[in-house]
C-alpha cells in the first residue's frame, strides 16, 4: 500500500475517535497537531470524497436518537481502520529505523 | 428572517461555482457551513490580522481544491487531447504535403478545385476525429457517474 498523504492520515486519525462532522474533523486535526495543520474546507471535503469512494470512510446519520439533518457525519469503516493501522505500523517501523541510526535518541518521548 | 451572509461568505459561495458541478452539488452546503464556522471563530479570536490570514488560507485552499477536483474529473485531459490531436494531424498532413510532390497531369484543367477538395477532406477528418476521440474519452466518466 502506498503511504497515505498527510491530509488523509489526519482525517483518518481524527475519525478514529468516533464519528464527526466536517468542522469537528478540522478542529480535531488542529488539536492533534498542536495548531500546526489547518485543513481548509476544500481539502477536507475533497479528501472525504476520495475516502468514501475507496470505502475507508462512511457517512452516518450522526450521534443521538434524532439525526441532525443540517450536518453530515462521517465515520471510519473497518477497511479504513485497517488502512490507518497499516500506516501507523509503517511509520512506527520508520521511527524505529531512525532511532537505530541515532537520528533521534533512544530515550526520546514524543 | 434569514440572516444576511457576510461579504466573505458571499465571495466564497460565488467561488464555489468554479468547482466541477457534481462535487459542488454534493458538498457545497457543507463547505459553506464549515467556512462560516471557521470564519466566526477566527473573527472572535483575532479580529484584525487573523481574518486576513484566514482569507489567504481559504483562498489558497479553494484554488488547490478546485484544480484537484477538475483534474479528478478527467476533463482537462480530454481538452488537451482534443486540442492536441487536430494540431498533430494537421501538422503531420501539412508536412507530408510538402514532402510529396504533387504533380498534376497536363490534362487537369482546374488544380485549385482538387486542392480545395483535399483541404476539405483533411478538415472533415480532423473534425470527425475530434468528435470521436472526445466521445471515446468521456465514455468512462459518463459510465462512472451513472453507477
Amino acid at each position: 500500500m502506498a503511504p497515505l498523504t498527510p491530509a488523509v492520515m489526519h482525517i483518518l486519525l481524527s475519525l478514529a475517535g468516533g464519528e464527526r462532522h466536517g468542522y469537528a474533523i478540522l478542529k480535531e486535526v488542529l488539536q492533534q497537531t498542536n495548531n500546526e495543520v489547518r485543513l481548509g474546507p476544500g481539502t477536507l471535503y475533497g479528501t472525504l470524497q476520495r475516502l468514501m469512494e475507496s470505502g475507508w470512510v462512511e457517512e452516518t446519520d450522526g450521534p443521538g436518537s434524532v439525526p441532525d439533518e443540517r450536518r453530515r457525519y462521517y465515520r471510519l469503516s473497518r477497511s479504513g481502520r485497517a488502512a490507518l493501522k497499516a500506516e501507523v505500523e509503517r511509520l512506527e517501523a520508520l521511527v524505529r529505523g531512525a532511532r537505530a541510526r541515532g537520528i533521534i535518541p533512544r530515550t526520546s518521548r514524543g | 428572517m434569514r440572516p444576511t451572509a457576510s461579504f466573505d461568505t458571499r465571495c466564497y459561495r460565488a467561488a464555489l461555482y468554479l468547482y466541477p458541478p457534481a462535487f459542488r452539488r454534493e458538498f457545497s452546503q457543507e463547505i459553506i457551513r464549515v467556512f462560516n464556522e471557521a470564519r466566526e471563530e477566527t473573527q472572535a479570536a483575532s479580529p484584525g490580522p487573523g481574518v486576513w490570514a484566514f482569507r489567504a488560507r481559504m483562498t489558497a485552499d479553494l484554488a488547490s481544491a478546485i484544480v484537484l477536483q477538475w483534474i479528478r474529473t478527467g476533463w482537462p485531459f480530454i481538452a488537451v487531447i482534443s486540442i492536441l490531436y487536430p494540431l498533430v494531424v494537421t501538422s503531420a498532413v501539412s508536412s507530408l504535403w510538402r514532402r510529396t510532390p504533387f504533380v498534376l497531369s497536363r490534362g487537369t484543367s482546374d488544380a485549385d478545385v482538387i486542392v480545395l477538395a483535399l483541404v476539405a477532406a483533411v478538415l472533415l477528418v480532423v473534425i470527425a476525429a475530434t468528435i470521436i476521440l472526445t466521445l471515446w474519452f468521456t465514455r468512462p466518466i459518463l459510465y462512472r457517474r451513472r453507477r
